[in-house]
């Protein structure tokens, strides 16, 4: 997997904001890459099989360098999908997660996101079987990157320009401020920030989106 | 522009063209060294001069070079990337840590705005970095000798960088000085006439830039608004 690094992107950006220092163009633009990767979920990454531990609830998420988990995108265990859930939902189900007693380990049903570095399992796995949990998530560059992956950043990069340069323009009384273009180029950065997820949502194939009633039970 | 074309400028100015001469060749050549002075303070751009300089190795907070007025611009790297003018302040403020990082070919430069012969560049210059830069270069101090050396540019008798059409100026530069000197012979109305077309003339020369160097003529200022 390639990377790119976000200074590549600051020749693109540096006439539009004359007297700005590179190191902070290339701040912004970072900053803009990790907002895109949030909204849109372009970043995605496959990440090597994790073997789960008996009794042991929470487990460190194996992002690449320079990157860190923003939210899953499919998760399974043996090879059977499982749910990510929220907090409140494995509360309500198991009340005494994840200090279970032993006797209610189990194979685990429900995955959580923790924060950025970690997730967590409920139940919490027995030892009955191994589990094999396999996932794939969605990225985003961490605050110190200096690039991300190649072909996600080209992918991204008008909508990383845009983003940049919004922030950039609203700088408070620095040569290049100007609150007119900021707007601008923050309208622009929402539009293509929509594109980029619409065509991530249709996996980036030309099928159209179906929408499908469903019946009130 | 010769020193010797001035000399003779000054003494059919101020009618001091016969032996023994009321200010002698050295004095003369002494008062063309303060008049150059002067013009390089009111215009330090007319002494430009372009040169490849090697910056000191890691140093975000370097020095011009030793004859430098001030430092106008800083180019690019000799044989790569071009460096571009930024503000320091926000350098300062949106990354700190700026003067520390590794050693590499500098992308940015930026003055110190109160004092013209520093400056910073980010990153540091790593070894074996040369720049191109332009400065305006503090005028030799001419002596007698140089006046009868007619070596070509840049040396001997030769005024440096300064064009042949400012021979006019540093001449009433020349008289205002010859003439404010304090003796039988001070003549205070020629010293201010020539003080005044000396400071004069400089700032006519900044004046026409806008019709010279710019792409319109400076038209635009015509069109009422």
């Amino acid at each position: 997997m390639p990377t790119r690094n976000f200074d590549t992107l600051v020749q693109r950006l540096v006439t539009n904001v004359p007297g700005c220092p590179f190191p902070v163009i290339e701040k912004y633009i970072r900053d803009a890459a990790i907002e895109v990767c949030e909204e849109t979920l372009a970043w995605k990454y496959q990440q090597p099989p994790i073997r789960l531990t008996p009794g042991l609830h929470n487990y460190p998420y194996e992002p690449p360098n320079n990157a860190e988990v923003h939210a899953f995108i499919h998760v399974a265990l043996n090879g059977t999908k499982i749910i990510p859930c929220t907090f409140e939902d494995i509360y309500d189900q198991y009340p005494d997660w994840p200090n279970h007693d032993p006797e209610h380990l189990s194979r685990p049903q429900f995955i959580v996101h923790l924060d950025a570095d970690q997730f967590g399992m409920a139940p919490v796995p027995d030892d009955e079987e191994n589990y094999d949990l396999s996932m794939m998530v969605a990225l985003k560059p961490l605050r110190t990157a200096a690039g991300m992956d190649e072909s996600v950043f080209d992918e991204i990069e008008n909508a990383v320009m845009d983003g940049a340069l919004g922030y950039l323009y609203m700088l408070p009384d620095k040569s290049w401020t100007d609150m007119k273009l900021a707007e601008f180029h923050k309208r622009q950065f929402s539009y293509r920030n929509a594109g980029r997820r619409a065509r991530q949502n249709l996996g980036n194939g030309r099928a159209s989106v179906a929408v499908r009633p469903r019946p009130w039970v | 522009m010769q020193l010797s074309e001035v000399l003779s400028g000054v003494r059919l100015s101020i009618q001091d063209e016969r032996v023994p001469y009321r200010y002698s060749d050295e004095v003369l050549v002494g008062l063309i060294n303060r008049a150059l002075r002067l013009m390089v303070v009111v215009r330090p751009d007319l002494f430009a001069f372009m040169a490849d300089i090697t910056p000191i190795v890691g140093a975000a907070v370097q020095t011009a070079p030793a004859n430098s007025v001030r430092i106008m611009e800083v180019f690019n790297v000799v044989g790569g990337n071009g460096i571009t003018e930024v503000e320091r302040e926000s350098m300062d403020e949106s990354y700190p840590q700026w003067k520390s990082d590794p050693s590499a070919p500098p992308v940015n430069w930026m003055r110190h705005v109160r004092n013209p012969n520093r400056y910073f560049l980010y990153p540091p210059p790593s070894t074996g970095v040369q720049l191109f830069i332009e400065y305006s270069r503090q005028p030799r101090t001419y002596t007698e000798v140089d006046l009868n050396d007619v070596t070509p540019i840049p040396n001997g008798g030769t005024i440096d960088d300064l064009q042949d059409a400012y021979l006019p100026i540093i001449i009433e530069g020349v008289i205002y000085l010859a003439e404010s000197i304090d003796n039988e012979h001070v003549s205070s109305g020629r010293a201010a006439a020539s003080q005044k077309m000396f400071f004069q003339a400089l700032n006519a020369g900044l004046e026409s830039r806008e019709i010279s160097d710019e792409e319109d003529g400076n038209r635009k200022a015509e069109v009422p608004t």
